[in-house]
This record gives C-alpha cells, sequence and structure tokens, in this order.
C-alpha cells in the first residue's frame, strides 16, 4: 500500500487473487484431479487403485473399445470441420452484409442471426427433430412439391452426423457473426474508401483489406470452435441420444465419454471413471496441441 | 441531356443500394431462424392430437391448457427461481472478479502475464 497510485508499484497484484483463487478451485483441481483418475481403475472412490496407463492401453488395444474411440474421433473431426465450412463462412458472409454503410435493416437482422443462440440447445434440437421427422412435417413437404425432401434424415446414419452439426451451426451461427461484425467495424474507414478509390472490387478489399484486419478474431473463433465442437454433447444428446444413435452414427468424444466414465456401456452398465477420464485426457491433449500453436500464429501483437 | 445522364446514374446507384442478393441472403436464414421458434410457439396452444393433424399452421382451437398446466402442475416458479439464483450470483461474481483480474492483467506486462493469459 506504500506505493499507493504508483505506476512502478506492484499494488495491482492483489486484485489477481480473487480469480486466481476460484480458477485454482473451479478449473484447475478438477483438471488435475481428473489427469490423476485416468491413472486409477475402480467405480468406488474409496476403492481405486493405481494402474498406470493400463486406461490408455486398454482403450486403444481392446478391440470394441478402440473402435468406438475412433469412431467417436471421426466423427467430432466431420463434426468440427462442417462448423468451420459452414457456420464460421455464414458467419464472415453475414458480418461482411450486416457492415455495409448503405443496407437496410441491419439491426433487425442482426437480432435474428443471434435469436437462435439465446435458446436452450436441449429445445432448438428437440424443435429440429419434430421438423426433421418425415411422419411429422412429410405431409407439408409433399403439397409444396418437396415431397423428396421427406426422408428420415436423423435416421439414415450417413445423413444423421451432418444434420446434427448442422443445427449445431444454426444454433451458434449468431456467435462468429457478432464478433466478425465487431472486427470489421474496427476498421479503419480510409483504409476501405481509399482502396475503392484505388479501384478495387469488393472481392480484392475483402481478400486485401478486411480478411487481414480480422485475422486475429478468425484465431479466436477458429479455437473456440474447436474446443466447444471437442467437447460437443448436447446437440447428439437433444437430437439422437447419449448411444449416438443411428448405430453410433452420432457418437461423439463427448457422447461417449459421458456413456464411458458416467452413465455406463450398453452391454456392463457400469460406468468406468478411469477410462472415462483417459478419453478426457486425451482430448484434453489434442485440444492443446491444436490451441496452442493458433494461438501463437493468429494472436500476434500489431 | 446533362440532367437526364445525372438522373439515369443516379437511379442506377439506388438500384445499387438495394442490395437484392444480400437481402435475399439475409431473409432466407431469417426464414430459417423463424421456422422453428413459429412451430415452437404456434404449437404451445394445440393439443396432443391437433399436433399431429396441422403441425406448421395457427391451431383451429385455441387451447391454453398447457400454459395453466405448466403453472400449476410443473412447480415451474420453483425452477426459475433456482435458475434466478444461479444466474444472479454468477453474473455477480464474474463482473466483480473478472473487473478485478482485467484491472490487473491490464497493468501486468510480462512473459509470465502472457502465458496466464493469452494477451
Amino acid at each position: 500500500m506504500k506505493n499507493g497510485l504508483n505506476a512502478s508499484g506492484r499494488y495491482w497484484i492483489w486484485y489477481l487473487i480473487p480469480a486466481l483463487f476460484f480458477y485454482i478451485i473451479f478449473m484447475a483441481y478438477p483438471l488435475l484431479d481428473s489427469l490423476k483418475l485416468s491413472f486409477y481403475s475402480g467405480t468406488v472412490p474409496e476403492r481405486r487403485i493405481f494402474v498406470g496407463f493400463n486406461n490408455f492401453i486398454t482403450l486403444f488395444t481392446d478391440s470394441e473399445k478402440s473402435a468406438r474411440y475412433w469412431g467417436a474421433f471421426v466423427h467430432t473431426c466431420i463434426f468440427f470441420t462442417i462448423h468451420m465450412l459452414v457456420q464460421n463462412s455464414l458467419g464472415i458472409l453475414f458480418a461482411v452484409l450486416l457492415t455495409d454503410k448503405t443496407m437496410r435493416h441491419k439491426n433487425l437482422y442482426r437480432t435474428i442471426i443471434f435469436l437462435p443462440t439465446t435458446l436452450a440447445i436441449l429445445v432448438t434440437g428437440y424443435l429440429w427433430k419434430l421438423i426433421l421427422n418425415p411422419v411429422w412435417s412429410g405431409p407439408m413437404l409433399a403439397k409444396i412439391g418437396l415431397g423428396l425432401l421427406a426422408q428420415p434424415w436423423l435416421g439414415n446414419d450417413t445423413t444423421a452426423l451432418p444434420l446434427v452439426a448442422l443445427v449445431s451451426c444454426w444454433q451458434w451461427g449468431g456467435i462468429p457473426t457478432m464478433m466478425f461484425t465487431a472486427a470489421l467495424q474496427n476498421i479503419p474507414e480510409e483504409l476501405i474508401e481509399a482502396s475503392y478509390v484505388e479501384g478495387a472490387g469488393n472481392w480484392v478489399v475483402f481478400k486485401k483489406i478486411k480478411m487481414p484486419m480480422i485475422r486475429p478474431v478468425i484465431g479466436m473463433i477458429a479455437i473456440l470452435t474447436f474446443v466447444n465442437n471437442f467437447n460437443a454433447f448436447d446437440v447428439v444428446f437433444a437430437m439422437e441420444n447419449v448411444n449416438g444413435a443411428p448405430s453410433y452414427s452420432t457418437d461423439l468424444l463427448g457422447t461417449l465419454f459421458y456413456r464411458v466414465g458416467i452413465a455406463g456401456q450398453h452391454p456392463v452398465g457400469i460406468p468406468d471413471p478411469g477410462l472415462g477420464a483417459a478419453i478426457a485426457t486425451i482430448t484434453f491433449i489434442v485440444l492443446c496441441i491444436g490451441v496452442i500453436p493458433t494461438l501463437a500464429k493468429t494472436q500476434t501483437k500489431e | 441531356m446533362a440532367v437526364v445522364h445525372k438522373d439515369t446514374r443516379h437511379k442506377s446507384l439506388r438500384w445499387e443500394r438495394k442490395h437484392i442478393g444480400s437481402n435475399a441472403v439475409l431473409i432466407f436464414w431469417s426464414f430459417l431462424v423463424l421456422f422453428p421458434l413459429w412451430v415452437m410457439i404456434v404449437n404451445s396452444f394445440k393439443d396432443r392430437l391437433s399436433i399431429y393433424q396441422n403441425p406448421f399452421w395457427l391451431p383451429s382451437k385455441w387451447h391454453f391448457s398447457n400454459y395453466s398446466a405448466v403453472l400449476q402442475n410443473g412447480d415451474f416458479i420453483n425452477y426459475f427461481k433456482n435458475s434466478l439464483i444461479v444466474v444472479v450470483l454468477s453474473l455477480a461474481l464474474v463482473l466483480v472478479i473478472g473487473a478485478l483480474a482485467g484491472f490487473a492483467f491490464a497493468n501486468w506486462k510480462s512473459r509470465a502475464s502472457r502465458f496466464l493469459f493469452f494477451s
């Protein structure tokens, strides 16, 4: 306190203490505890035994468990790719359209695009499940001449995963739109005007001026999408079930973890927290490997 | 002649500014967003049978029994209270703790702070 408001003093370090306290108790400790749990076996906390890397070895050598794990891993990668392609491209597109100076009704469109984000995914997932049900929506589609679209989209194991991913894009598309809009509004007006005066078209301005200027936000969005999708669980839970129906085709790492570690798998029905923690640990490592280079590459200081 | 020329140029500029393509894209997406919400709201006023008979349009007979059932049998007030407690507490904690930590990180420029918080 003797430094007072002296700029060279480190009085502000005390302001970190509440955040650090909550971070350690609710983030760091549970994280380390779950890393530790991945080296243990047993369902009851008091009777766990240390098994070293056995959980990881079982996960990759047991033929059924490894088939499930790699299935879930591949589905999660597809799920993530669909989000990057659809959700984030739509986000950039909408943001560019909504930052055009001469466009009208911008606030109305912005509100509508952000609307699904405010709803619970359990509600919207259930609504889309009803709408995509051919028995329910088939008669209306036939009436407007789109009877071909009345397919069992969520019951077919080739279309179920893309459809679930698209519903998730529908739900969360407002977030990249909002962040890209904020980033595009921060670009100095003179830069864009000058390039139009120099004779650049819309596409060139977008590619040479807007894209480089919003690169840090693109990196941030990519990271958020990556983390959220590798931890995704609720949309599959709402639209299919925790078994990743039909025939495990929508099984994500999140649902696999839930089945193995918390709820119990089909033939046995008893959860194996150690194996579940092993899945969570691998996912955590994959996320770190993906996130840290992306941060380093896109979050450069200007 | 000059006046006419100016007038047509003005017109074409206004034509360009109507953003037909942009509006078409945004209206299509707005429809995709609003349609499920419409389905949700409209069907909340139907009884079980008419949801299947007429899934997408206004109810032929308006039922408000779903709403009264939620309010009376569902213990809705209690759930609402619980959600409110969670929201108020977490919002208060996030604002206070986040503002304090944000102030500290704004002042703290070092390798360690960049490791703790990417900035």
